[in-house]
């Protein structure tokens, strides 16, 4: 059964049909790529997915069940964590503390115990603390552990936002633009990472990209929107050769997708 | 002529007290939560009213009239932050500034705080002992709560909203817990205030007073207990050692406001930048 599926899915702004009639599905331990050029509807489609926006009509269904009227919190508890485009870490808090806070609906202290702080509130923090840390380990960043998370480089800034929403535990992982302004090597670095941690952690990958090597180095299948709507969807190289890809990429990103 | 001198030192220590007791609880709502109240001395009249009301007419005794009168601020900061937690940023700080005002134009015209003549004769109960015992252990709850799992969502929150609601956190119904923690203890400063002061009246408490909180939070460094205890203590006793200039104390605040903010956005002790 697939982990997501999307039905009919719509929104409207105004006179905008920014996603319009969208459908998809998306299998266990599947990388699924969404792919289109700029405006196309694709962060659109996470902000629906995870209840930032509700749909004009259709809809998100995880594991079977309909997340209409549910919020953005319940949906992280569902199994649905994301990273975005522009990242979107707590600045000013600790690389720790990002992790920390993924796992917050999992930790289990009473307010109480920690005004007063009682044994099991020393206990826990020191269990939740060495969690993050063997997140933190995985991506090598444990060294920098009491950074401020804005004073990390931009690219373990990406590697933060992508190994937090890890940490909710999460089996659905949207990842928006994860190569964005990233380096050919740290792009083919990011591409085996992504590979790790569907193999390892038996993750289910949601992806939107532009860069094209790491579409086509790891996507088990993709789907193309253009003007909100899904022009096509199938196995990288089917989709390459797609003459409404070409198209839609019109101009200077058509080479750019012959290319690779 | 010691006796005298050190009451007045004891005075001031308790009043200084009694701020940061307040301004802690401000702290709590806009330093660590990230927004911004313009009302938080409704919340001070609020917990001063009551705990008088409790004493004066139903012959509560201190101990009791103190956290009860807390309680109701606590309330009634729940029932306010409930409607206007979604709003944001400037949204916010007019809807709490208008909250102030109405609260205060309340007090105005209720016969049992008899109006713009106040309550005076309110039992001088508030010793500088109980005051410097009540903020140590306020300081020491306050430390816990920003160091525990809800003071870390509520960081988060002042962080990033959209990122803090999608790691699972309820975001409005922290603000609210927030916004109530915040106004209990503006409720106990309250209480304090009238026991010390003896007589309070509702234009005590209008909005220049949640400005002057205001100062001393931003003074001090928005988010940092040392800081709320500086900003505090200066701005209580600066106007006392200089009474002769009591006249310019809001020159004096704005004075001091403008050159923090020119030369240490953050404050005095602070350490992060609150965006609100
Ligand atoms: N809240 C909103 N209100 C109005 N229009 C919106 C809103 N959110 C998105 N849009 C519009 O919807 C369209 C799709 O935007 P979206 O951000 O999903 O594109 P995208 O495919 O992610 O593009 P990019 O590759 O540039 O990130 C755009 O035209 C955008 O301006
Ligand atoms: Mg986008």
């Amino acid at each position: 059964m697939a982990v997501l599926e999307l039905t009919n899915l719509s929104i409207h702004f105004g006179g905008l049909k920014a996603v319009d009639d969208v459908t998809l599905a998306v299998e266990k331990k599947e990388i699924f790529s969404i792919i289109g050029p700029n405006g196309a509807g694709k962060t659109t489609v996470f902000n629906l997915i995870t209840g930032i926006y509700q749909p004009t009509a259709g809809a998100v269904i995880l594991d079977g069940a309909d997340l209409a009227g549910k919020k953005p919190y319940e949906r992280t508890r569902f199994g649905i964590a994301r990273t975005f485009q522009n990242i979107r870490l707590f600045k000013q808090l600790t690389v720790t503390e990002n992790l920390i806070l993924a796992m917050h609906p999992l930790r289990n202290i009473s307010l109480l115990a920690s005004l007063l702080r009682f044994p099991q509130f020393f206990r826990e923090r020191r269990d939740v603390t060495k969690k993050a840390e063997s997140y933190l380990e995985y991506v090598n960043l444990l060294s920098a552990k009491n950074e401020r998370a804005e004073n990390l480089p931009y690219g373990k800034q990406r590697e933060l936002e992508i190994v937090r929403a890890i940490a909710t535990d999460a089996k659905l992982l949207l990842l928006d633009e994860p190569a964005a302004g990233m380096n050919p090597q740290e792009t083919i670095q990011l591409m085996y990472f992504i590979k790790k941690i569907r193999n390892d952690m038996n993750k289910t990958i949601l992806l939107i990209e532009h860069d094209m090597t790491l579409v086509m180095g790891i996507s088990d299948r993709v789907a193309v929107l253009d003007y909100g709507r899904k022009i096509t969807e199938g196995l990288p190289d089917e989709v390459r050769n797609d003459q409404k890809v070409i198209d839609a990429y019109l101009g200077k990103e058509v080479t750019y997708v012959k290319d690779y | 002529m010691d006796i005298i001198f050190n009451n007045y030192v004891l005075q001031i220590v308790t009043m200084c007290c009694i701020n940061i007791i307040i301004v802690l609880g401000l702290n709590l709502v806009s330093g660590i939560t990230g927004q911004l109240s313009l009302g938080h001395s409704a919340f001070v009249s609020i917990g001063a009213f009551a705990s008088t009301l409790f004493i004066l007419k139903l012959g509560m005794p201190f101990w009791l009239a103190l956290p009860a009168g807390a309680l109701v601020s606590a309330i009634s900061g729940f029932v306010l932050g409930v409607p206007i937690l979604r709003l944001r940023g400037d949204y916010l700080a007019i809807v709490t500034l208008g909250f102030c005002e109405i609260i205060r134009v309340l007090f105005l015209n209720l016969r049992i705080t008899r109006g713009a003549l106040g309550i005076s004769g309110i039992p001088h109960y508030t010793t500088p002992g109980i005051a410097v015992t009540l903020t140590i252990i306020a300081i020491i709850m306050m430390y816990n709560i920003e160091n525990s799992r809800f003071g870390l969502a509520l960081r988060s929150i002042r962080e990033d909203e959209i990122a803090s609601e999608l790691m699972g956190i309820n975001i409005t119904r922290y603000k609210i817990i927030a916004f109530a923690t915040g106004s209990l203890f503006a409720g106990v400063g309250g209480a304090l205030y009238a026991c010390q002061i003896t007589y309070i009246s509702p234009g005590d408490f209008g909005f220049m007073r949640s400005f002057e909180e205001l100062c001393m939070l931003v003074l001090g460094g928005m988010g940092s207990i040392a800081g709320v205890i500086a900003g505090a203590v200066i701005l209580t006793s600066i106007p006392e050692v200089l009474r002769f200039a009591s006249e310019y104390r809001m020159i004096m605040y704005g004075i001091a406001l403008i050159m923090i903010m020119v030369f240490r956005p953050q404050g005095l002790f602070g350490k992060i930048k609150v965006n609100m």
